[in-house]
């Protein structure tokens, strides 16, 4: 079994097997993803380099021309983790700006009590905004009084919440009057939680692996409605 | 149909002299413009919609229902706007073809954001309410493609009759006084495509063989004034119409979108080719004509026959002589040819152009595939010339060009940005029919927009061979083609599929496979949205409205709800007037329409026809946020 904890599966618009598969959710999406490359991975050994240019710009436009967003979806609710992850995501789009980042705490892992973890975390996309490498940044799944308490306590203000689709057309009135109020962007995701499920991380990865985020980014030409670029990078921890 | 140029036309006699000239000219002005714009870069998804609508007069006392001849009058009302304050208005107002018709737009396109979607039906509601307060009490403004009654016994309010002798249609069942009289336009353009045919235009559609109909159908045309050339026209079994208004009388429902370049229009001109007949099916909506149920659901034949100005020669029913070439179809019809290089292989019908057109295009460094399209486009005549519009400045006028452009009436159409304008290349999807309610029209055009989207992401190759395209419009407009037809589609979609043969490359789905997808082997379009959609940050109540719209779409597609041809025709089958003779009386059509009125006004609902949910989310204007999160307002490179 490989000793890698990190993959990235390049821009899965490519993949035409993908295409075929039309209309699944992130968590098949990613599931067939990484089938994808880890069968690539095993006819080429292990020893292929991970490819840290994604490709994401495959027409040759203009970097302004672009809009990049990424979710960041984690399941080892630790600061560190977070910077990996924005490290890693800045790397292999070869950007030094992200344009809109959303980040998303496993369930499980945040209990009932998700605003002292969101606040510890915040704090280091604030950071990144404060460099400018993050202009607009969010939030997932945080409900409405939570999330008003949060606003109302951050420094830099979140001006994404993402809800989950299944309930889009019941936005609780409280959240659309709230994000109305304070020009903040109510986005939709369909999005499972967790993103891969234990015995996906199982199949894919052996025995004791434990996933410590997966960040799904996303590049469109703005102002066109086109996508031109979708990714996901994941990082695990092997205990063994 | 753009700002029409005001003017006065001249008699067919000088616009046949100048038919050459304009030809000349037409092909001139496209070259200089054609190198003046064809690097222009950047432009950013601008779209909008046109529906054209009817006005329609009930009597409730005699319990009739007419079209109202008014249109002129409301028409000039509704521009009044416009003509104050051109670039802050939130509609826009054309005449069209009938007395009784009205077109409108949005003031402004929509964007390119997703927002955008959420605005369109808000913006038909408001069209629709804005020249529904004009009416006088008893009109009702409505967006059907066919009246039923269209050219049936007093059918106009007021009231005009018909003149087989004279006029510009020479019908024996459209009085010209059922033309738009506003603008010279119309009525010139139904004298010379007669005049240039050589007779009368023949429409003959299949007559709903309903129990009661005495077969073989024939009717008494020499009652009506025939001087024997009508029964000539005529054919058994059919219903026969004899002027340009029984089709240029119907009502569409189109968009226009712009592309980034030349390149992507290109694109996305050949991709939406085979999608033509597919739409045209899934919105199928036009049953009837002259107060008949007739055997087929769908306009397009019938506006391709009403503008038909080949001449016999051209037609093939005579030895050339006058005239140049045999041509195979009327100048309203499916596109001959696709314009991209990956559409270049599908290219399988012969095109009829002239040579030296075509070699002129070339030498002026237009490629091969364009240079067809263009020397296609003017192997027509004009059709209407304005005496101010004869002498023009090829450097910067197009007028020529757009005269011949403007009419080759195909499922497609190329747009060239026009001259001194900040527009771009554009393309015109026209095959729809356009439907009962806003929100049906909504989830139309939304549709078809995000499917461009969708093809320009995923690098999707929906590509068969044209004369597949073909095969597909003719039977996308039999009766209940949705639920009984099979149609050519490309089984791989994915882009690097390779060319091999036809068998390998398109098979024969039903409508529902196509859009809903087949399992293990079409992934369908829907699905494809849907994809797209999740990897696009879509707000939330724009989210909500575009999943009811792609509901409504696939619940049709699938056959679980009627198309507005199939609900039309079960009323009138169901009528307790109706005798299963195919006809539709003054009473079955007031209630019928009084019917539709009841349903777009949402008196009634109608989940045979559209579902469950009718009502979407729509809004006039796009959430704050959503614009400053891509701002679209300075330009960029494409």
């Amino acid at each position: 079994m490989s000793s890698r904890n990190f993959y990235s599966t390049g821009n899965i618009l490519q993949y035409n097997e993908l295409k075929k598969k039309a209309g699944l959710n992130s968590r098949d999406e990613l599931s067939e993803a990484l089938k994808i490359i880890l069968s690539d991975f095993k006819s080429k050994g292990d020893s292929t380099e991970i490819p840290n240019d994604a490709n994401i710009n495959s027409e040759n436009l203009d970097r302004k021309e672009l809009k990049i967003a990424v979710k960041v979806l984690l399941s080892k609710l630790d600061p560190t983790n977070l910077r990996e992850a924005f490290d890693r995501v800045f790397e292999v789009l070869n950007t030094e700006v992200i344009e809109s980042l959303v980040v998303h705490l496993e369930k499980e892992e945040t209990g009932d009590n998700i605003l002292p973890v969101l606040q510890n975390l915040w704090k280091v996309l604030e950071e990144y905004h404060n460099n400018k490498r993050l202009v607009s940044i969010g939030v997932s799944d945080v409900d409405t009084d939570k999330f008003i308490q949060f606003y109302n306590w951050a420094n830099i203000k979140p001006n994404i919440i993402q809800i989950n689709l299944a309930t889009c057309c019941v936005v609780p009135p409280a959240l659309q009057e709230f994000t109305k109020q304070n020009d903040i962007q109510l986005l939709t995701h369909s999005d499972p939680d967790p993103i891969i499920t234990k015995e996906s991380l199982t199949e894919f990865f052996g025995e004791q692996t434990e996933l410590n985020w997966v960040v799904r980014y996303q590049v469109h030409v703005k102002c066109r409605g086109v996508l031109s670029a979708k990714g996901y990078l994941i990082h695990i921890n092997r205990s063994s | 149909m753009g700002l029409l140029s005001e003017g006065s036309p001249l008699s067919w006699e000088d616009t046949k002299k100048l038919a050459d000239h304009v030809r000349k000219h037409g092909v001139v002005q496209f070259i200089n413009l054609y190198n003046r714009l064809r690097d222009r870069q950047g432009d950013m998804l601008k779209w909008g919609d046109e529906v054209e609508y009817i006005l329609v007069k009930f009597n409730d006392k005699e319990k009739t229902a007419k079209v109202s001849l008014n249109a002129e009058k409301y028409l000039s009302l509704l521009q009044e706007k416009e003509r104050e304050d051109p670039n802050n208005v939130k509609s826009l107002w054309r005449p069209e073809y009938g007395a009784y018709m009205i077109e409108g737009t949005p003031g402004k396109p929509y964007g390119g954001l997703l927002a955008h979607f959420n605005v369109v039906e808000a913006n038909m509601q408001y069209r629709r309410q804005e020249a529904s307060k004009l009416l006088e009490p008893g009109e009702v403004l409505m967006s059907l493609t066919n009246f039923p009654r269209l050219g049936a016994p007093d059918f106009t309010d007021p009231p005009a009759v018909p003149t087989p002798q004279d006029g510009a249609s020479k019908s024996l069942f459209f009085p010209d006084q059922a033309i738009f009289l506003g603008h010279p336009r119309f009525q010139t353009l139904t004298r010379n495509i007669r005049s240039r045919r050589g007779e009368k235009v023949a429409i003959n559609l299949p007559i709903f063989k309903d129990e009661n109909v005495k077969l073989p159908f024939r009717e008494n045309l020499i009652e009506l004034g025939d001087d024997g050339s009508s029964e000539k026209a005529a054919k058994d079994d059919h219903v026969y119409m004899d002027a340009m208004g029984f089709g240029m009388g119907c009502c569409c429902l189109q968009l226009t979108f712009q592309a980034c370049n030349i390149e992507e229009a290109r694109t996305l001109y050949d991709q939406l080719t085979p999608l033509c007949p597919i739409m045209l099916a899934l919105t199928a909506a036009s049953p009837f004509y002259r107060g008949y149920v007739t055997d087929v659901d769908c306009r397009w034949n019938v506006i391709s026959s009403s503008v038909d100005c080949r001449t016999r020669e051209e037609r093939g029913l005579e030895p050339l002589k006058e005239n140049k070439f045999q041509i195979s179809k009327s100048r309203y019809d499916s596109i001959d040819s696709y314009l991209s290089e990956e559409g270049a292989k599908y290219n399988d019908v012969k095109l009829i152009y002239d040579e030296d057109i075509y070699k002129q295009l070339l030498d002026n460094g237009i490629d091969k595939l364009l240079a067809q399209h263009i020397a296609h486009l003017f192997i027509r005549d004009t059709v209407s010339l304005f005496s101010e519009k004869v002498n023009q400045n090829d450097l910067e006028d197009t007028d020529h060009f757009e005269n011949i452009q403007s009419t080759n009436w195909q499922t497609m159409r190329f747009k060239p940005p026009p001259s001194n304008s900040s527009i771009g290349w554009r393309v015109e999807f026209r095959p729809c029919e356009v439907q009962i309610t806003d929100f049906e029209n909504a989830a139309i055009v939304c549709f078809v927009v995000l499917l461009t989207r969708v093809i320009l992401s995923f690098k999707l190759n929906l590509l068969i061979p044209i004369s597949k395209v073909d095969e597909n419009m003719s039977r996308a407009q039999k009766r209940d083609a949705l639920r009984t037809e099979k149609f050519w589609f490309r089984k791989d979609i994915t882009s690097n599929a390779k060319h091999t043969s036809d068998e390998d490359e398109i098979t024969e789905f039903t409508i529902d496979e196509i859009v809903n997808g087949k399992e293990d082997i079409f992934p369908g379009l829907i699905p494809l949205v849907y994809s797209y959609l999740a990897s696009m940050d879509a707000d939330a109540d724009t989210h909500c409205t575009i999943q009811r719209y792609i509901k409504l779409i696939e619940r049709r597609a699938s056959g679980e709800l009627l198309t507005t041809a199939s609900w039309l025709r079960k009323e009138v089958l169901s009528h307790p007037d109706y005798k299963k003779d195919s006809k539709i009386s003054q009473k079955i059509n007031y209630d019928l329409l009084k019917k539709i009125h009841d349903l777009e006004t949402n008196k009634i609902s109608c989940p045979e026809l559209l579902g469950p949910c009718t009502v979407s989310k729509t809004t006039e204007t796009i959430p704050v946020a959503m614009k400053k999160a891509e701002n679209c307002v300075s330009s960029v490179d494409c």
